[in-house]
């Protein structure tokens, strides 16, 4: 007996949809194209912190310095606010040095300095009214309010 | 000497899976939980479900816990979290092992009433050569399913090798919240200063709980942990949809929709950038997808799992009570038609998003010292000007049909709108389960609240669209492919819910 298909209406409009939403699938999709070493998955799952480079952390030794709680202020080459990379920065030191909060302003008692050159970091100083209180570095360190 | 704040950061690490390890106390405490309460429904598949929700269900928990130990005494946060995680988890281990002979080893089992599942490779035909045509099908529909796997994987290990510390909001607000739960529980309210930058102090603790379970238990702030928990909840969300479509609809609709989810550009991207926009439509989803279970096998015990995810959500994100009030506003008239047993179920769904809930207005009423526009206070004349001004309106109509059409949805939308067509004559079948509309009705809801949102944000509209739309419509977008398949999905061979006949037997009254 030849065989007869008994497969419903209904359930070829399935099939063709099934058909669609997998040809859709191939039509956008892209191969992956990022590049990466595996020792890094690796990393990944032990947990190793040491594996990235955490944002911010250039304030290490300046970490050390500030009291566990409480407000300071950060001093960088430009005020908060033009500059888009010192912008992020400022959100990456919120990060490194929390619970310690920063405050943008210059306005707290003690300020966290991190700037590219000592040149630069005497002239913010001297614009935000601060003093180094102590330098791990020539352009960074801690400085304290005095105007 | 080192600061002992910060000794968690570099303090080793190098045991093998140790980033895997904080999921072991989450799945155990979320599958025992699940199983006990489902254990007694009719729900298909129900080990499977149980299994697929365990681990966003045990995290959830464990961050609600957190933000508890740190209201109750904050300095001593990590220990009560630590009594509270043993406490729930004991509890709920020695529930679900009192029954466990019974349940699992007997040969009765006769307390399991579970449904079983319509057969794996069920579908509407029974006879050669039909029956082959469809299991080739199936067969076909799995085998994408593992390309699209494997291919996921690879894209998301390289990207968070290349991307350890996520997006701008995961990595300048969700990660900075987990911190302050988890370097000072003393310090814990730093995060609500006004001082910090881009803190959204009022926005609700699910996701920096979840971070900061993971480095308390690891003890250190291990990047990798904020890229294991999103991915966690892909994996949850591909198996949620997995688990609905094959033992509601077809095998082939399971494998097919979750073939679907893995490759779609968007999720994988914001899963990527360890967003909470991830867990977030995980638990819509799974609230939506119980509530459709709960109002077809009407069982109380499934609209608690429903209220409970619904407060999840709301705990995850802002937009949360939204769709609280959306699921709500659908299920009210429902439970309204039947007084009598369903006002149990209402009661039940709101009993279990009630801890959620008063969390997330803990946060907004207590500790946050600023709100977002949402709740900021306006003048009803402020309102009519902002809900009338038309030509808004109009461009963000276009704006979001516009966002819809980009490649990364892969074509989700035009098959939504092809399923808006074609769902009142597919309904028409005998075998269509009901409330498949559900998902419909909240797409609608969702997007409609976003756009009134627009409408009165002090953002800049422009800025404000390409910031958050995309992200928005993941929301809206994972529940318009609920609905997609839901349409167009094979029926099962045989009706898992004889609806009528079982309201008596499916009750656990």
């Amino acid at each position: 007996m030849k065989p007869k298909f008994s497969i419903s209406p209904y359930s070829i409009i399935s099939y063709v949809f099934y058909g669609t939403a997998v040809f859709l699938c191939f039509f956008y999709y892209r191969p992956v194209q990022l590049e990466s070493h595996p020792a890094l998955a690796w990393h990944l799952l032990r947990a190793n912190p040491y594996a990235f480079v955490v944002p911010a952390s250039g304030l290490g030794p300046a970490r050390s310095l500030l009291p566990g709680k409480g407000a300071v202020s950060l001093i960088t080459d430009e005020p908060f606010g033009k500059e888009p990379k010192w912008t992020r920065f400022l959100h990456d030191a919120e990060n490194f040095l929390c619970p310690v909060v920063i405050n943008k302003k210059p306005e707290e008692k003690i300020a966290v300095v991190f700037c590219s050159t000592p040149e630069i970091a005497e002239k913010r100083l001297k614009e935000t009214g601060y003093a180094w209180q102590t330098r791990v570095s020539a352009a960074s360190g801690t400085a304290v309010k005095i105007s | 000497m080192a600061d002992p704040r910060f000794s968690r950061l570099g303090n080793g690490g190098q045991d093998l899976m140790n980033a895997l390890m904080p999921f072991i106390l989450p799945f155990l405490l979320g599958f025992s939980t699940l199983e006990t309460l489902l254990r007694h429904t009719r729900i298909p598949g129900r080990m499977f479900l149980s299994a697929v929700l365990a681990i966003p269900a045990g995290l959830s928990l464990l961050s609600l816990m957190i933000f508890l130990a740190h209201c109750l005494h904050a300095p001593s946060a990590h220990s009560i979290t630590w009594v509270l995680a043993a406490a729930g988890l004991t509890a709920a281990m020695v529930i679900f092992l009192k029954d466990l002979p019974v349940e699992y080893l007997s040969k009765a089992r006769g307390a399991s009433r579970s449904v079983p599942a319509p057969g794996f490779w069920h579908h509407d035909v029974e006879k050669w050569p039909d029956r082959l045509f469809v299991q080739a099908l199936v067969a076909g529909s799995f085998l994408l399913l593992i390309f699209a796997a494997a291919d996921f994987l690879d894209y998301y290990w390289k990207n968070a090798t290349l991307n350890i510390w996520g997006g701008w909001d995961s990595r300048f607000m969700w990660h900075l919240k987990a911190r302050f739960l988890y370097r000072d529980p003393a310090e814990w309210r730093g995060m609500f200063s006004p001082l910090v930058s881009w803190e959204n102090q009022d926005y609700p603790l699910m996701l920096p709980g979840i971070l900061s379970w993971g480095w308390l238990w690891m003890a250190q702030e291990a990047p990798a942990w904020p890229a294991l928990v999103s991915l966690s909840f892909y994996i949850s969300l591909t198996g949620l949809f997995f688990w609905y479509f094959t033992f509601y609809h077809s095998a082939g609709s399971g494998a097919l929709s979750a073939f679907f989810l893995l490759t779609l550009p968007h999720l994988r991207f914001w899963a990527g950038a360890f967003y909470a926009d991830l867990p977030f439509a995980f638990f819509c989803a799974a609230a939506t997808v119980l509530l459709m279970a709960a109002l077809r096998h009407k069982d109380a015990v499934l609209f608690i799992l429903s209220g409970l995810f619904a407060g999840f959500a709301v705990w995850t994100k802002n937009e949360g009570l939204l769709f609280f009030a959306a699921l709500t506003a659908l299920a009210l008239p429902l439970w309204l038609r039947q007084p009598g047993p369903q006002l149990k179920s209402a009661a039940a769904y709101f009993a279990a998003a009630l801890i959620p809930l008063a969390a997330f207005f803990a946060v907004k009423i207590f500790l946050a010292g600023k709100t977002t526009y949402l709740f900021a206070s306006k003048s009803p004349a402020d309102y009519v000007r902002l809900f009338t001004d038309w030509d808004k309106i109009y461009f963000l109509g276009a704006a979001f049909l516009a966002f819809k059409r980009s490649a990364g949805w892969q074509g989700l939308w035009y098959l939504f709108a092809a399923s808006l067509i074609f769902y009142p004559l597919m309904r028409t079948q005998k075998r269509r389960l009901p409330y498949g509309w559900l998902p419909l009705a909240l797409v609608l809801m969702m997007e409609a609240g976003y756009g009134a949102a627009y409408l009165i944000t002090p953002v800049e509209i422009h800025q404000h669209l390409t910031t958050s739309l995309t992200r928005l419509l993941l929301h809206s977008g994972i529940l318009a492919l609920l609905f997609i398949f839901e349409t167009f999905s094979v029926p099962g061979k045989r009706n898992i819910l004889p609806v009528e006949k079982e309201d008596a037997a499916c009750s656990v009254s």
